[in-house]
This record gives structure tokens, sequence and C-alpha cells, in this order.
């Protein structure tokens, strides 16, 4: 058994089982439960156990439920109904602009009394560069974090997969590079001027990867994750219309995806998130620009993990770092996380087919359904 | 989703025809593509797209469509699809599309209903799935669709009513695959060479066009001697440089020594947006004067989806000249679509009685 705990972890009384792994719990910098608000999708119950089961103990959720999480008084509740009914420590991100329409800031101050780890305006558009500017400065006052998650709209609009060959082949509309490097650029530059400090989740393209290698060596306070779908699907998924591929940020080219895989060696990209979003079957049940994007990722991701260190991408210590003790650090709960502590154990080699049964998920939309998968979280050892 | 396993062989000769003729990712997208639209024996009973079919399957559906016309070459009736019911839903208007398909269902004795979806459940904000169902339970044997969304007819024969033919009249900025097959009728009984000979040339929106798309496919397959696309790059979609075809941005030295001219129509929006200045420029720089045609092989046709923009994309001393085949075009479309209706039918009939749905 490779014992991959830290040393300041407790060690689990267990018997040590060979060519297992013994992991720290799985730190989600993204994953959505959809509650409140969306309970048709998944609840913090199901969501909740789902990520338990994979292993993931902490997971960090955007506002962009309904209501909005702009209101420190809800964050309490939210997280105590996640820990009772799903089993699971919630770490919220408030809203950075009212309603998250971009136009003022939220109640941050309230939001950071009611304990949001950071503010983020998930993925919605500024109304323009001065509001995204002051609302950096409003959040820095209070010494909170933001998160983004760049995308320029008016360069992205109506686009539903990466703008290239197989997107014009089945005549979907494309997104370009550049409504992620655009935005990138622009939110380093206010991060530079505002001195705040700031997490960018769910980069896609190249260009991005050495915009971030620029700000890490210009010191900027910044950090970055990528999903672990795009390290191991492309735009190619999107064969014949699958709509269980259609997932924004798109899958990108495999120029792309060769490029997220470099820097998270060289550790340009600090982390790995699930992006997890279930979603109904009547989602994905129609024409491909017409179903809802979104991938349920929980399921999967211990495999995929698996499936980077056979491919030696990454040693099993460098998993553990992006995808537990980097995701701690970034979402600033490192002490509670440590407190709490608990244990995996991971059969990197069990192989297992991905079907509606064996998903513990609510949502079953995965482009990997059916697919014969190698590694899973075969126990958990929390309190 | 409906299993349409097809005989390995078949599969494996459609692919290696495929790969002779397209780079090895076309033809894995084209051969997945087109899976569905096929049954056990190789024919269709569904018609989705081009893309995927072998010259042989383009052949027989011309050579389908020209036993539609008589000595004379006029139109003739002929009963194939009697007792059967024709749905045609229009998600977004059309009118030559529309009617031709009606022409062509009542030529072959079919029940035709026109189903005006924009007015009926779709904006009560039923689901498609639930419309097709409902549809489907009201004894229809073909649906004719034309959809916004890209994908959609191929989501109707794969997710929603397999065992009801689907043909595909257009979706989103996918494919037009009867248009693109009537301008192969075309240009079989219009152009001055056969198939092999030809330089063909599409000028015009290529990005949001479905018709390129098809007509691409369908030139390629017929083994064209060369496709030229001529537009301004704001008009061509990412990639092109993989479709096979020769990319010119200067119309005048593209149209030299070419036998077809194919204009595609720019739609009104896109005029005054960021994709191109004012019309009067791009009739300048793009539009098919007499003097380009000029340019061309002097027995050159000159076609057209429709509809036209006069003095935006053609002039129309050339749409009503002697080398215009645009009106034809209507007529064989009368003639394809009888074809492809007639051929799907018999397609899904065929598979149905293997699976014993009869």
């Amino acid at each position: 058994m490779l014992n991959l705990l830290p040393k300041d972890f407790t060690q689990p009384h267990i018997e040590p089982k060979k060519d297992h792994w013994l992991l720290p719990p799985l730190v989600d910098l993204c994953a959505r439960l959809r509650e409140p608000g969306l309970q048709q999708h998944g609840t913090l119950q199901s969501e909740g156990h789902a990520a338990r089961a994979n292993g993931f103990l902490h997971v960090v959720t955007p506002p962009d439920t309904n209501p909005i999480l702009e209101n420190g008084s809800l964050l309490k509740g939210l997280r105590e109904r996640a820990k009772q009914d799903g089993g699971i420590y919630l770490h919220i991100l408030g809203a950075l602009t009212a309603e998250l329409k971009g136009e003022r800031p939220a109640n941050v101050a309230g939001l950071k009394k009611g304990g949001c780890i950071a503010v983020t305006n998930a993925g919605r558009p500024f109304a323009n560069d001065l509001v995204l500017l002051r609302t950096l400065e409003y959040a820095a006052t209070f010494g909170l974090k933001v998160f983004f998650y760049p995308n320029e709209p008016s360069l992205s609009a109506g686009g539903v997969a990466h703008e290239g060959y197989i997107a014009s082949f089945h005549g979907l509309q494309g997104i370009p590079w550049l409504a992620e490097t655009v935005a990138l650029s622009t939110q380093l530059l206010m991060v530079e001027e505002t001195g705040i400090a700031a997490h960018f989740s769910q980069l896609t393209c190249k260009s991005s990867i050495g915009l971030m290698r620029w700000a890490k060596s210009q010191g900027l306070p910044v950090t970055c994750d990528v999903a672990m779908h795009q390290l191991h699907l492309t735009d190619d998924n999107l064969e014949g219309f699958n709509a269980q591929a259609y997932v924004i940020p798109p899958l990108r080219s495999n120029t792309d995806q060769k490029a997220l895989i470099k820097g998270l060696k060289d550790g340009t990209i600090d982390a790995i998130c699930s992006h997890h979003e279930p979603l109904n079957d009547t989602a994905k049940q129609a024409p491909f620009a017409e179903s809802t994007p979104g991938i349920s990722n929980f399921d999967t991701f211990m495999a995929l993990a698996c499936k980077l260190v056979r491919d030696d991408v990454l040693t099993p210590e460098e998993l553990v770092e992006k995808i537990c003790l980097a995701p701690a650090r970034i979402a600033g709960i490192e002490t509670q996380y440590k407190q709490i502590g608990g244990a995996i154990l991971v059969d990197p080699n069990q192989q297992w087919q991905v079907t509606r049964d064996t998903m513990l998920s609510k949502g079953k939309n995965t482009p990997f359904l059916n697919h014969t998968l190698q590694g899973k979280v075969v126990e958990t050892y929390f309190d | 989703m409906t299993d349409s396993t097809q005989n390995p062989e078949t599969v494996a000769q459609e692919q290696s025809a495929q790969s002779d003729i397209f780079d090895s990712t076309t033809a894995r997208l084209n051969a997945s593509l087109s899976k569905p639209q096929l049954n056990e024996d190789g024919h269709i009973r569904h018609f989705l797209g081009i893309e995927g079919l072998s010259r042989e399957q383009l052949k027989a559906i011309i050579a389908k469509a020209e036993s539609f016309f008589d000595a004379n070459g006029q139109l003739i009736n002929s009963p194939e699809l009697e007792g059967c019911t024709v749905m045609n839903l229009f998600f977004e208007p059309s009118t030559r599309t529309r009617t031709t398909f009606e022409v062509a269902e009542k030529r072959l004795g079919a029940n035709v209903l026109n189903i005006d979806i924009a007015r009926s459940s779709t904006q009560k904000g039923e689901s498609l799935r639930d419309t097709l169902w409902n549809l489907q339970a009201m004894t229809a044997d073909i649906f004719v669709v034309r959809h916004s969304a890209s994908g959609a007819a191929h989501f109707m024969a794969t997710e929603v009513t397999p065992e009801i033919a689907i043909i595909n009249g257009g979706d989103g900025w996918h494919a037009h695959p009867t248009q693109g097959m009537l301008d192969m009728l075309t240009i079989h009984r219009e152009a001055p060479r056969p198939f092999e000979e030809l330089t063909v040339a599409i000028i015009g929106d290529i990005k949001h066009s479905r018709v390129a798309r098809s007509d691409i496919a369908a030139l390629k397959i017929l083994g064209v001697k060369e496709i030229r696309v001529i537009a301004p790059r704001t008009l061509l979609p990412k990639g092109i440089e993989r479709y096979g075809v020769e990319v010119y941005e200067n119309i005048d030295e593209s149209v030299v020594d070419c036998d077809v001219l194919m204009g595609l129509r720019i739609q009104n929006e896109r005029i005054g947006s960021p994709l191109m200045a004012a019309s009067g420029e791009y009739f300048k720089k793009y539009g098919i004067t007499p003097e380009r045609v000029a340019k061309a092989k002097p027995d050159a046709i000159v076609m057209h989806p429709g509809p036209m923009n006069r003095g935006v994309e053609i002039a129309s001393s050339v749409a009503d000249g002697p080398q215009s085949v645009i009106l034809k075009q209507v007529n064989n479309g009368i003639a394809i679509r009888m074809a492809v209706l007639s051929m799907a039918m018999q397609g899904q009939r065929e598979y149905q009685a293997l699976h014993g749905l009869l």
C-alpha cells in the first residue's frame, strides 16, 4: 500500500492493502450541488453522498443558485444541511456583485461574516471594466479572495463548442480561445492593479497557460485549476452531436489539452477540480445546442485521476498535491482540513463500468456512460 | 438509442471509400453521422446528411430522381407513397423548400400534413420530444423537418422517433441534403461535362451555410476535379483548410476556367454586422456579375439555392441570363425530394420488416 497521507494527518488503523493508495480526503474547487433552486438535477443529499463516497469530503460551490448566495445569513444553514444531509463540508463562494448582475458590489462584508471562503461572479458578465475594477477593490478591502471563470461574453455569445474544425463540420457555433484569454488578460491586469488574491478556475486553452505563467513570474497572488474532464476529452468527443460532451467552457483541441497537461506538470496549474454539474435526463434530450451544458463528474473523477498517474502525467504524490493539498490551500481551509482529517483508500487498478446504477450522483450526464474505467475509491475513513 | 447495426462488410467498404476522398478525421465523422440513416443493406431509411454516403448511393438518388421525368422532361406522378402520411414540420420559416416538398409528396400520392410549429405546442413549452411523440401517435410515416438547431434531424432519428423516416429539410448551419442533391442533379443534367472534369466555384457565406456544407460533401463524393470557395475571411468556417477545397479571397482569380458558379445567399442580418461592410462593397468584391461569368468557361452554368438578393450576391442580368439554371434547380428539387422520400420510406420498410416492426 502506498501511504500518501501527510505526516500531520492522523493515520487510520487499517490493514495495509496491496497495490492500494491511502490518500487524504479530496477537496473540490468547483462543484454545483443544485441546491437551492435546481433540485430536479440534484440535492445536497444526493450530491453530498456521491461526493463523499467518491472521496470528496470538502466541496467548494459557486453562488449561482436560486436564490443567489449573496446573503451572509443564508450560508450557515446551507453548510449545516450539506453536513447533515450529505455528509460533506461545503465551502461557499459568495456573490461578488448584487444578484450576480455585474453592476455593483454585493454585501460582501456580510458574506464574509457568514463564512464565505471567497467571492465570485460565477462566470456571469460584468457591466464594464470599471465595475470589475471597483468591485475587486471593494472585496479586497475586506480581505476576500476572488474566483474567476474567465469568459468575454461578446466573444462567446451563442457559442456551444470549441471554435475549430469539429464545430464547423457539425455546423455548431464556435467559442474562440479569445473568449477566455481576453477575459483572463483583463482580470490579471486588474489583480495586478488591486493586489487582490485571485483564483482562476477551469482554464481550457494553451494561451491561458502562457498568461498564467507570466502572472506567476511577476509574483501576482494568483492560482489556477483545470477541470478533470479537460485532461481526458477534446472537441473530438462531440462527434455525432454528442450532447453528453456539451459543457461550458467547452472541450478544446488536442493542442490545448497537451498544453494543459504540460502546465499541470510544471506547476503552472495548481489544482484539478471536478466541475461537477449534475443534470436530469431531460436536460440532454434535445438537439445539441438546445440541450443544457454540463457533465456529472464526481463518479468518474478518481478513475480519471488514476489514469493521469498511469499515463505518467503525475506521480501519486503530485496527484495528492493537485486534488487534495493545493485545493485546500487555495480555498483557505488548510487548518480545518487538517483538523477534520480523514483518509480514503483507492484501488488504482480496479476496473468498473460507468452505468446509471454504478453512478451515485443523481445526474447521469457523462460522456463516459457505459465506458469501463480503471481506478476507484474503495473505502473512506471519515469522522 | 436505436441500434442500427450494419453489415460489417458494408461499413468497411463505405469507410474505405470515404478515406480515399476525405482526411481520416472527416471520414470518421462522416461515418458516424451517416450510420443512423442507413439500414442493414446500406439503403437510406432516414435522409439526414450527404456526408458518409458513397458515390453509388448518390448516383442511385440521382437516377431515381431522373426516373420521375418523362421523355419530354416533364415531371410525372408516381403513387409510391399511397396510403402514407407525411408531416412537414417546419420549425423555421421556409417557402421554397416546404412548397417543393409538398408538391413532391402529393405527386407520390401521400397524405400531406403541414404542421405550423411556430404557432403550435412548442410555443406552449412542450418539449420537442413530446411534440414528435404526439405526432407519431397520429400515425405519421415520414417527418420532413427543418429546424434552427444543427443536429436536430439526427436527434429525432436517433433518440426520438427512429421508426419514422426523418427527412432533413435543413438543420442550423449543418446540412441541407435535399438542396445538396438537387444541386447535384442540376449539375448532372445541365453542366457541360461529367463530374470528374468539373471545376466548381462556391461563392459567398460558407460559414453560416448548410447548403455549402452539403454541396461540398456531395461534390467531393461525386469526385469533381476541383472545388473553390470564395469569401471574405469572416464568412469562412474555422478549419476550412480541412474541407479539401481551394480557398480564394479574390473572386476574379477564382472564377477563371470554372464550369459551375454557385452563389450563396447573404442573409440580411449579416449585412452591416461586424462580418461585412455595406452590401454595395460585398457586391463589388464578391458579386456574381456578367464580367465575372465571362471569365469562367464559355459554357459554364450559374446556380443559386434561393432566395436571391439581386444586386447583393448576384447581378439580375446573370440570374435571368442564358447561363443561369436557377429555375431548373427549383424544378429538380421536386424530383430529388420525390426520390429521397420514396427511397427513405422503402428503406424504413425494409428495416421494420427485418426487426419485426411491421
